[in-house]
């Protein structure tokens, strides 16, 4: 066969997963029809065992094809092939031969669906190897039998621990939650795999593994049996449901339909159907498609810049933070969390007590979802150290700048900070919107700096902006875009403008809320609507957030970099010069918030430059909204800010928290039509003023017949 | 010694009385940002250093060889060898001497020396009684067993046996520290009230050096966790407004009936850390370096455990006689105020010729403490003594007042629990 090698012996088949001319197993369906026609064959031979195992380093099964998946265009073709895989599932559950799973690397999706159907699972304690149900995370649910397999083996409540977040466990979890049955030691994995399939030929051995399964202790017999009742069932859906509603605001369907599935207890037959029936619903649908694009945009991207960019490129191991406080300390966090050492400069010690601060409440903030313990913390803040000179400087091999956003104060710290650092080492400033190759000019080594603009909370965004200024070399950007990956992050490289892609493409739609307020609309309002649209925030709770003199100033440094269609609009200069409201930091912006109680600030509504109430409509407030955004992204793309639409989606998915099940910015615009996005704006320029001027790119696009993406 | 040793620089954290703003953190945490801040201060590199060496007296169960720990945290790669060690109060000067006789030996070229202490750390511990009945219960199989062994427990296993108390407890003459400074105090006749007057004057000399800035050239900041809502930049002992009065005030505590040592004319039980770099003289010229100061010879010597208090005099007659030099020969004396009691006992023994002649074999007495040369700058009493540190404390205050007042030799020395005295010679050109 193809992409199935298969071994017998008189008691043993052994099969192979070895996908021709790929790195990594998958189940398109090719592969699936392999299976099959092997299934056949193995129902009728006289071996007592079968196993399953893959010839790929770190790698079991990946899953099904996702290409394959992405074509899937109505829910009579989903409802096809899901049938399919649930029957060879079924088929392989059905055969008379005892089954074992042997896992060693990545058992995800189809792959974990595979193996559920198996008698045995083991896995190695290669790290490589996680096991789990993901498909939500791309807007469908487990397709071949994964949701009826799964609570059967480790109870309702584990499975959706894993189906709803989409989440894959370590071998070490797995076996704690009985989802697998042995785990071996990864350096004497095929010797004791050997042992194992020959102790299988005995039925007490079998025994043995089956009674672990079972609950030992007389209170876990008595839990256990009280958890398949009906209303402790219909209870932990209830729970599983608000939470489900509170992370993800209800907006992706997948978990829900998860749910769904679950609502009746049935029979294992009927399960099934109810399975294929949620996931024929969801596979064809436009959130799906988005979220499976996404998925293919972040492999794109990460080749689309692996191609640009050199790529060998050594990891530093101790790095610098100039400028303590909110960011600085987030910086830092990052540096210290990634194992690095790292010297943090500010001009007075409260400003390094608040970056300490900072830092510990992330990392306290990972101890409390048990993702690090309090010893690996004690040694990470130690790697962090405070002071007012730019001492131990000289061994920082990356050093990052976030101090005010003020240049002439950037400009000195950057140039004494140079002084101090080693030859080679990369420097970078973390501003949000200042000019980059206007920092570059005081430097003696310009081509070794470029803007690192992380976005905060720093432990929750994953977006960096790399930008790329007028000196800046290719070596400095591969390097910074290594360095981000090795920290987690997404680095998309943009070009030097003010405010660079993300903060210029979302100040004007920041700024467009203020001017809506002073037409008169109602604050709340305009919130609410935006998170209809599916934004994490409206732009006022946004503002609050981030902070209105932190807004102020980058909408200051564009309006200054843009002129007319970025004007401030007067009610923020009134807001923040007079009233001097700082938001959520100072208690008081365009909300107030008191304790945990947050209202909106009344007092706005009186100011001189707030018309008297209007009435505006939902779809008023989101089209003026995204639509300026729309605009300036498109200017973004005429100017060569960024690479290309893709890459400005992506950005504005990580940087903002833009709904990814519509696809990005760019993608949710194309859904609308370019045609009908320049009408729209067309008409906003008549009525609202020149700041909706159609950017010439959109109506190139128009003229050219294509949308964002071609 | 054949040659000097040069101290290249050293820092040390803050000293916080024990229960206060250090009692989150661990001897090896405090340690470990001092080594951090040292190297990150230094001239010399990480690869520079060959051997970390390391002084703590209490030996946390977590950190078994606290001078690995503490190095690794502190930012050395797993390459440098490290050791801890133990001669308790002394256990600072220990890594120093220590270091001097492997790099004069030349076993090492430069080691990072120093010492740390947590003594809000130092644990209760369980009974014998409770230990051996804990490891019963482990032993018994059958429930019966079990049930047996519990009809025999006794609510007085409960009751801890207190480390800090039993670490400062000599278990050879049976008296704790204070109980010892109680002896002096009879052998030499010293009042309450001179041991008073000699408490306030070490608070009143403390407080002026810290609000002249001084102390501020020997400490780093260092981030007070768990929390980190803080950073502490001062020692937190001396107190601005003691007074006589408030001193007379304080019952004795370790002899409750006839005694006169108060804890407020005592050193209290402090956390802190120091940490130097260290090389022979001719490397450190060699590399063009200008350290600190030198550490140009010292002395341990033994006496009666129940006389420790005397373990200064014993061991500077050693250093005056191996060195040939004489005490008028030194600028400054940094004597440890383990308690007032002991340091006036000193004080009478190093000018008495009849103490000579009885306990040193000398034919003279080994020469006045000049009080204008004596802990010019307060000492454990008011800055405290967190056991393992203060060794280094002592040489890097000297070193910095003999640079400020342009000063050229210092005796650094201290009694040792258990009964033994430690005295080296500094010197700063």
């Amino acid at each position: 066969m193809k992409h199935i090698h298969v071994q017998k012996n008189d008691w043993l088949i052994r099969v192979t997963f070895d996908l021709q001319d790929q790195k990594i197993n998958k189940l398109s369906s090719d592969v699936m029809q392999e299976l099959d026609s092997l299934l056949e064959d193995i129902k009728s031979s006289p071996q007592q065992i079968v196993s399953f195992e893959s010839a790929k380093k770190n790698i079991f099964i990946a899953g099904a094809d996702i290409q394959e998946l992405q074509k899937i265009d109505s829910p009579e073709m989903a409802k096809e092939k899901a049938h399919l895989g649930q029957e060879i599932f079924n088929r392989l559950d059905a055969l008379p031969q005892t089954t074992i799973a042997i896992i060693d690397g990545a058992c995800a999706g189809g792959g974990c669906e595979l193996a559920l159907a198996c008698d045995f699972r083991l896995a190695s304690d290669n790290p490589k190897t996680k096991i789990g149900l993901p498909e939500v995370k791309l807007g469908i649910i487990p397709g071949w039998g994964g949701t009826q397999r799964l609570p059967r083996l480790i109870g309702l409540p584990e499975a959706l621990a894993i189906i709803l977040p989409g989440k894959l466990v370590s071998a070490e979890k797995a076996y704690r939650i009985k989802l697998v049955d042995q785990v071996f030691s990864s350096a004497q994995f095929n010797v004791q795999v050997e042992q194992f399939l020959e102790n299988l030929k005995q039925k007490s051995f079998q025994a043995s593994l089956l009674k672990r399964r079972q609950p030992k202790s007389a209170l876990q017999k008595v839990t256990t049996f009280a958890m398949q009742t009906h209303p402790a069932r219909l209870l932990i859906l209830k729970k599983a449901q608000q939470n489900v509603m509170k992370t993800s605001k209800g907006f992706y369907p997948a978990p829900l339909a998860v749910l769904d599935v679950y609502r009746n207890n049935c029979s294992f037959e009927e399960g099934l159907k109810r399975e294929l029936a949620a996931f024929s619903d969801l596979a064809s649908t436009v959130i799906c498609k988005h979220l499976i694009g996404l998925f293919f945009l972040n492999e794109q991207v990460k080749k689309e810049q692996s191609e640009s960019y050199p790529q060998d490129v050594e990891l530093p191991t101790s790095g610098a933070v100039i400028g303590a406080g909110v960011m600085g300390g987030g910086i830092a966090w990052l540096m210290s969390y990634k194992g690095l050492s790292v010297r943090v400069k500010d001009i007075n010690w409260a400003s390094i007590e608040l970056g300490y601060q900072q830092a510990a409440s992330y990392f306290s903030q990972l101890q409390k979802q048990r993702r690090i313990k309090q010893g690996a913390i004690d040694y990470a803040m130690n790697r962090i150290g405070g002071s007012l000179q730019f001492t131990g400087f000289n061994r920082a091999q990356v050093a990052i700048e976030a101090v005010v956003e003020v240049m002439s104060v950037k400009k000195q710290v950057l140039q004494e900070a140079e002084a101090e650092l080693p030859e080679d080492s990369l420097l970078c400033s973390n501003t949000s919107a200042l000019s980059i190759t206007e920092m570059a000019s005081v430097l003696t080594r310009p081509e070794q700096f470029c803007g690192m603009h992380f976005f905060n909370p720093v432990n929750r965004m994953p977006l960096v902006e790399i930008v790329k200024g007028q000196q800046t070399s290719e070596q400095t950007i591969a390097k910074a875009i290594a360095i981000s990956k090795a920290w987690g992050k997404v680095p998309i490289v943009v070009g030097d403008c003010p405010g660079f892609l993300v903060n210029r493409i979302l100040l004007p739609y920041l700024n467009e809320a203020a001017y809506l307020l002073q037409e008169g609309a109602d604050i709340e309002k305009v919130d609410l609507a935006i998170n209809s649209f599916g934004m994490p925030m409206g732009p006022f709770q946004l503002a609050d957030e981030v902070g209105i003199d932190v807004g102020y100033k980058v909408a200051a440094i564009l309006q200054a970099g843009f002129g007319e269609r970025m004007t401030v609009a007067p009610v923020l200069e009134h807001i923040h010069d007079k009233l001097k409201l700082s938001g959520k930091k100072g208690g008081r912006g365009f909300y107030h918030y008191k304790n945990k109680q947050v209202e909106v600030n009344e007092l706005l509504y009186q100011a001189g430059c707030v018309a008297d109430s209007k009435d505006f409509s939902d779809q008023d407030i989101i089209d003026r909204l995204m639509l300026v955004m729309v605009n300036e992204a498109a200017r973004c793309l005429d100017e060569d800010i960024v690479t290309n639409a893709g890459q400005l989606d992506l950005a504005m998915i990580m940087g903002t928290g833009f709904p990814a099940w519509r696809g990005g910015l760019c993608r949710w615009a194309d859904s609308i039509g370019c045609d009908e996005v320049v009408k729209r704006l067309q008409k906003l320029h008549q009525q609202v003023g020149n700041r909706y001027e159609v950017a010439p790119y959109l109506l190139k696009c128009v003229e050219q017949g294509h949308g964002f993406y071609h | 010694m054949k040659e000097r040793l040069a101290i290249i620089e050293g820092w040390r954290s803050p000293f916080c009385k024990a229960g206060t703003e250090f009692k989150g953190m661990q001897a090896d945490q405090l340690g470990a940002v001092v080594v951090r801040e040292v190297m990150a201060n230094s001239v010399l590199d990480y690869a520079d250093i060959d051997e970390v060496i390391m002084g703590n007296v209490a030996q946390p169960g977590h950190a078994a060889n606290i001078a690995r720990v503490i190095a690794l945290q502190g930012g050395f790669p797993v390459s440098t060898s490290a050791y801890t060690v133990n001669r308790n109060c002394a256990s600072g000067m220990e890594s120093m001497t220590t270091a001097a006789n492997k790099i004069l030996a030349g076993e090492i070229d430069s080691a990072l020396v120093g010492g740390s202490e947590s003594m809000s750390s130092v644990p209760l511990l369980y009974s014998p009684e409770m230990t051996k009945f804990m490891m019963q219960m482990m032993f018994a199989k059958t429930p019966l067993a079990k049930l047996k062994l519990l009809s025999q427990f006794r609510l007085s296993f409960l009751k801890p046996v207190i480390g800090i108390e039993q670490g400062l407890t000599d278990p050879v003459c049976g008296l704790n520290m204070g109980q010892t400074a109680e002896v002096l105090a009879k052998e030499f006749a010293i009042t309450r009230e001179q041991q008073d007057q000699f408490a306030l004057n070490s608070h009143q000399q403390a407080i002026k050096a810290q609000q002249a800035g001084k102390f501020a050239d020997e400490i780093i900041s260092v981030a007070i966790a768990p929390k980190y809502q803080h950073i502490q930049h001062l020692d937190n002992g001396p107190r601005d407004n003691q007074t006589l009065a408030a001193l007379a005030k304080l019952r004795p505590y370790f002899d409750r009936l006839a005694g006169s040592v108060t804890v407020g004319n005592a050193c209290p039980i402090t956390d802190g850390a120091v940490a130097f770099t260290v090389m022979a003289e001719s490397k450190a010229k060699a590399m063009g370096l200008t350290p600190l100061g030198y550490l140009a010879d010292y002395s341990y010597a033994g006496l009666a455990g129940n006389r420790m208090g005397l373990g200064p005099a014993y061991a500077t007659a050693k250093l005056l006689d191996k060195s040939g030099l004489a005490l008028s020969d030194f600028d400054l004396v940094e004597l440890n105020e383990a308690f007032a009691a002991q340091v006036i006992a000193n004080q009478c023994a190093f000018e008495s010729k009849e103490f000579a002649q009885q306990y040193l074999q000398r034919a003279h007495a080994l020469g006045e403490l000049d009080p204008n040369k004596l802990n010019v700058n307060g000492g454990a009493i008011a800055l405290g003594h967190p056991v393992g540190a203060t060794g280094g404390r002592l040489i890097l205050t000297l070193l910095h007042e003999l640079r400020r007042q342009g000063l050229q030799r210092g005796l650094a020395t201290l009694c040792i629990g258990g009964g033994q005295g430690a005295a080296l010679a500094l010197e700063v050109e």
